[in-house]
């Protein structure tokens, strides 16, 4: 295979009579920001989901660092190094900010049952070691603050927030993000801009990103694909991009400016 | 020969009851997404109201009359829909909205509440009682197998009662809007529909059915007490799975089904014992290959 | 809970041995209903591992507790009168190890197929699991059929009782706050969310049968050798339920009301013992009664605490 982090080849998924996603074809390479847009209902979410293995594809093939992703379970995908947020934030309800991460930063701790019983000093050092890499993380993102506050109590842009971090707890080499400016004002939206920005460069990662809002999307990736109908329309740089009738006109010309 | 024969009539006897009370399992699951646990207490509650009505209904009617029978079932079908739909305002209405569990649990109170308060000495009484005989008690020899008119009065009842509710579902206006609530509430009550109306009128006419089952019920095996509810209940409940909750054809069939695999079961003689485990195997087997059950559609969760 | 978690258990144990020394003293109708409330603190406890920290709605405890007292009563009753009388603590605790064992096999039969089941459609395929283990026990010859099984000695101290209790207490609280652990947790709250985060929501379904099941069979062993005498009827799925509302009164997930739930829970059945016709109508009123004005159960006063294990 070649170098590229993740390519997704002729990937198809029907809903009954409804082609959700045709024949997809996307590569994404190991520190890429890619874009992926196109009107609701265009098939973006579902294509996280057949990357993130919530969905089987009815054709086509996925490969995560050259290996096929198929019949690989959504928890196996995350280990291998695909973390994702969701369109409708989905962080853990009756968990503290702290334990959200936690949750997800044990993918990669040693100790299981065994220790949580024993509770030997291997295990308590490890708990130790836990606390301090999400507080780490919490900080890094100006979450710190909150760590005791229930998920769910946040305000809204500081749990879309919360969710990339939980995210990145999981340390991943590729980082998909579903609408995150979705329901920010202007300032949030700029300073998520930024912080996407200080991920991709901080943490050696790539980047999918799913956004609605077009200043967010130009102004940071360096490649956008456009679906309309479960179809890749057009794909480049947003230079390219803005000058395409046929995304223009996929858009009624109205957001693409 | 004829004993297969006997067997699959008694199963279809048996089977077209459990397809009545699981039509109300399936009704309800349909508008509201939730086990009413107390069903198969209201199928009991039928049974006691015909062996209430039955000497009111002797008075002016001779005893042992077509007539009589249809009159006490019709009675006692009237009074357990009332009686479903106060259950269903009374303990499930505030829960509306509130998780699942929630309402599963209470739907479980209601179900020992009526099990307890009927068993009380006031009320019925935890013994058996003998079931009065509401139609002239005839049976018939056909080559070698034996037909009682009870078992045919349970077939042709349950098909009358399956062609009135068909009509009910798809050709009145309440029908109609209860097939709406069920494919999507919020759309429902968009177009006017008043939910609180057609929820209390789907478990009227669930209860009511359950109640014909009782009576039917009763008629078979002659003897009525306050528990008869709870395993006629679970397998009934098991029935509307099998045929696909939510799914009025379905739970016809599963109770069909249902009757007729348990009446052979229990003809096997290893097996006999184990009759009463036999309704969770097939849950159990069919969860596992068709979680939709026989004629439900399957869903995909949209994340 | 932190690394005084172990001195704890300890301490509770030696506790529960203490009280035990002397419960000679003690009136036998109080000192058996302080063994069922420790029996129904390991019931309680375990069930609230499944339905309340990881979310599996579970009907089917009672079955667990029976392949836990019958395999605990039949292997006494088998061995009681070739093994030595100094051997007795010792044959008891492996006797109630082995109904643990063989519980959570039956935890892990239920668990493993179970997966894919939610909410009220698991609840009843539980209850159904339940319902089979109980006609299995009641049709089987060896464990005495319909009539169950009698003469299993009264091995069940307050001892060994409380220091079951204790150590369920230990190992549900341990695992759920631990790191590992807030993976039942997140399988509770999002399942999905859960698997995006390389969390296997299988492994941890399964693993909270399996556990909460073990605990179900040791408590099944305690009670067949306090109450001497084991039938099948007393495993029915009214006994689901009775555990069930002790983790729902305690609020799910909530191991300290939990407890106090399964104390209050048991000693309400004693207190209602003058109205003895009606006693069971006041306590399935109180279940509707609670449902619609206290869902978040008893002790639960807000909003549901940040992190609460
Ligand atoms: N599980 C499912 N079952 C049936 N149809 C589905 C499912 N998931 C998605 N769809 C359909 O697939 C199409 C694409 O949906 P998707 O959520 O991927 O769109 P999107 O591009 O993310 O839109 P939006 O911008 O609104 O988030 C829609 O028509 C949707 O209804
Ligand atoms: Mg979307």
């Amino acid at each position: 295979m070649n170098a590229s982090l993740l390519q997704l080849e002729k990937v198809t998924i029907r809903f009954g009579g409804l082609t959700a996603v045709c024949e997809l074809d996307l590569q994404i390479g190991a520190h890429e920001l890619v874009g992926l847009i196109g009107p609701n209902g265009a098939g973006k979410t579902t294509a996280f989901n057949l990357i993130t293995g919530v969905y089987q594809p009815t054709g086509g093939t996925i490969f995560f660092q050259g290996q096929p992703t198929a019949n690989l379970k959504p928890h196996q995908l995350t280990r291998r190094g695909i973390a994702r947020t969701f369109q409708n934030i989905r962080l853990f309800a009756s968990m503290s900010v702290f334990d959200n991460v936690r949750a997800a930063v044990q993918l990669h701790r040693p100790h299981g049952i065994r220790d949580a019983l024993w509770r030997g000093r291997g295990f308590r050092d490890g708990e130790k070691a836990v606390e301090t890499q999400v507080m780490e993380l919490l900080e890094i993102f100006k979450l710190g603050r909150f760590r005791a506050a229930n998920a769910r109590s946040l305000p809204y842009g500081e749990q879309r927030r919360l969710e990339i971090v939980r995210a990145l707890a999981t340390q991943p080499k590729l980082l998909l993000l579903d609408e995150p400016a979705a329901g920010m004002n202007p300032t949030e939206k700029l300073e998520l801009t930024r912080l996407i920005r200080f991920i991709k460069d901080k943490f050696q990662i790539a980047v999918l990103l799913v956004e609605h809002d077009m200043q967010v999307v130009m102004g940071i990736c360096e490649r956008v694909a456009v679906l309309d109908y479960g179809v890749k329309i057009a794909e480049g740089t947003p230079a390219e991009l803005r000058a395409n009738p046929k995304v223009i006109e996929a858009y009624l010309g109205a957001e693409a400016r | 020969m004829t004993e297969v024969f006997q067997q699959l009539i008694n199963g279809l006897a048996l089977g077209a009851i459990y397809g009545l009370i699981a039509l109300g399992y399936t009704m309800v699951y349909g508008v509201l997404r939730f086990i009413n646990f107390a069903h198969g207490d209201v199928f009991m509650l039928g049974a006691f109201a015909g062996y209430y009505f039955a000497p009111l209904v002797n008075r002016f009617l001779p005893a042992q009359s077509y007539f009589g029978g249809a009159l006490v079932l019709v009675l006692a079908m009237v009074v357990c829909a009332l009686i479903g739909m106060l259950i269903e305002f009374l303990a499930y209405r505030p829960l509306r909205n509130r998780p699942k569990l929630t309402v599963l649990i209470t739907a479980i109170g209601v179900s020992l509440f009526i099990e307890y308060t009927c068993q009380h000495a006031a009320v019925f009484g935890a013994a058996p009682r003998k079931f009065p005989d509401l139609i002239p008690a005839t049976t018939w020899h056909i080559g070698g197998l034996v037909i009682a008119s009870s078992q045919v009065i349970v077939l042709v009842t349950t098909l009358i009662l399956l062609i009135a509710l068909r009509f009910i579902v798809q050709k009145t206006k309440v029908g109609t809007a209860m097939r709406a609530v069920s494919f999507n509430e919020q759309a429902a009550v968009l177009m006017g529909v008043n939910i609180n109306r057609i929820i209390s009128f789907t478990f009227g006419l669930g209860s009511a059915l359950a109640a014909a089952g009782g009576i039917l019920y009763a008629m078979n095996y002659s003897s009525i007490e306050p528990l008869m509810g709870v395993q006629t209940g679970l397998k009934a409940f098991v029935a509307a799975v099998v045929g696909g909750i939510g799914n009025l054809p379905g739970a016809a069939l599963g109770g069909l089904i249902l009757g007729i695999v348990e009446t052979f079961a229990g003809g096997i003689p290893g097996l006999s014992n184990y009759r009463d485990g036999i309704a969770f195997a097939i849950l159990i087997l069919i969860l596992l290959f068709r979680p939709s059950g026989l004629l439900g559609k399957p869903q995909v969760e949209k994340v | 809970m932190n690394s005084g978690a172990k001195r704890w258990l300890l301490v509770a144990v030696a506790a529960a041995m203490a009280v035990s020394y002397f419960s000679a003293q003690f009136n036998r109708y109080y000192l058996g209903i302080a063994i069922d409330i420790g029996i129904n603190i390991i019931l309680a406890v375990s069930l609230n591992l499944i339905n309340g920290h990881t979310g599996q709605f579970s009907l089917g405890h009672a079955g667990f507790m029976a392949v836990g007292g019958y395999t605990a009563a039949k292997f006494t009753l088998e061995l009681q009168t070739i093994s030595p009388p100094w051997a007795q603590p010792l044959l008891f605790l492996v006797a109630l190890l082995l109904g643990g064992l063989l519980a959570a096999v039956a935890g892990l039969a239920v668990g493993v197929p179970t997966l894919r089941l939610r909410g009220d459609y698991l609840a009843i395929v539980t209850l159904g699991f339940g319902e089979i283990i109980r006609v299995f026990f009641q049709t089987t010859e060896a464990f005495g059929a319909a009539t169950g099984l009698t003469g299993i000695p009264h091995w069940t101290t307050f001892a060994w009782a409380w220091s079951f209790a204790a150590l369920t207490v230990f190992v549900v609280g341990c695992l759920v706050s631990s790191t590992y652990g807030r993976g039942f947790i997140a399988v509770h709250d999002d399942e999905v969310a859960a698997g995006a985060m390389g969390i296997n929501p299988v492994r941890y379904k399964v693993t909270a049968f399996v556990i909460g099941a073990f605990f179900a069979g040791i408590a099944g062993g305690l009670y067949a050798h306090h109450k001497q005498f084991l039938s099948p009827g007393g495993f029915d799925f009214m006994k689901s339920i009775d555990i069930v509302v002790m983790v729902i009164l305690g609020g799910m997930g909530r191991t300290a009301g939990v407890i106090v739930a399964a104390v209050l829970l048991t000693l309400l059945p004693e207190v209602l013992r003058g109205f003895a016709d009606s006693r069971m109508i006041i306590y399935s009123l109180l279940i509707i009664v609670l449902m619609i004005a206290r869902p978040q159960g008893l002790f639960t006063f807000g909003r549901k605490a940040a992190g609460k294990a």
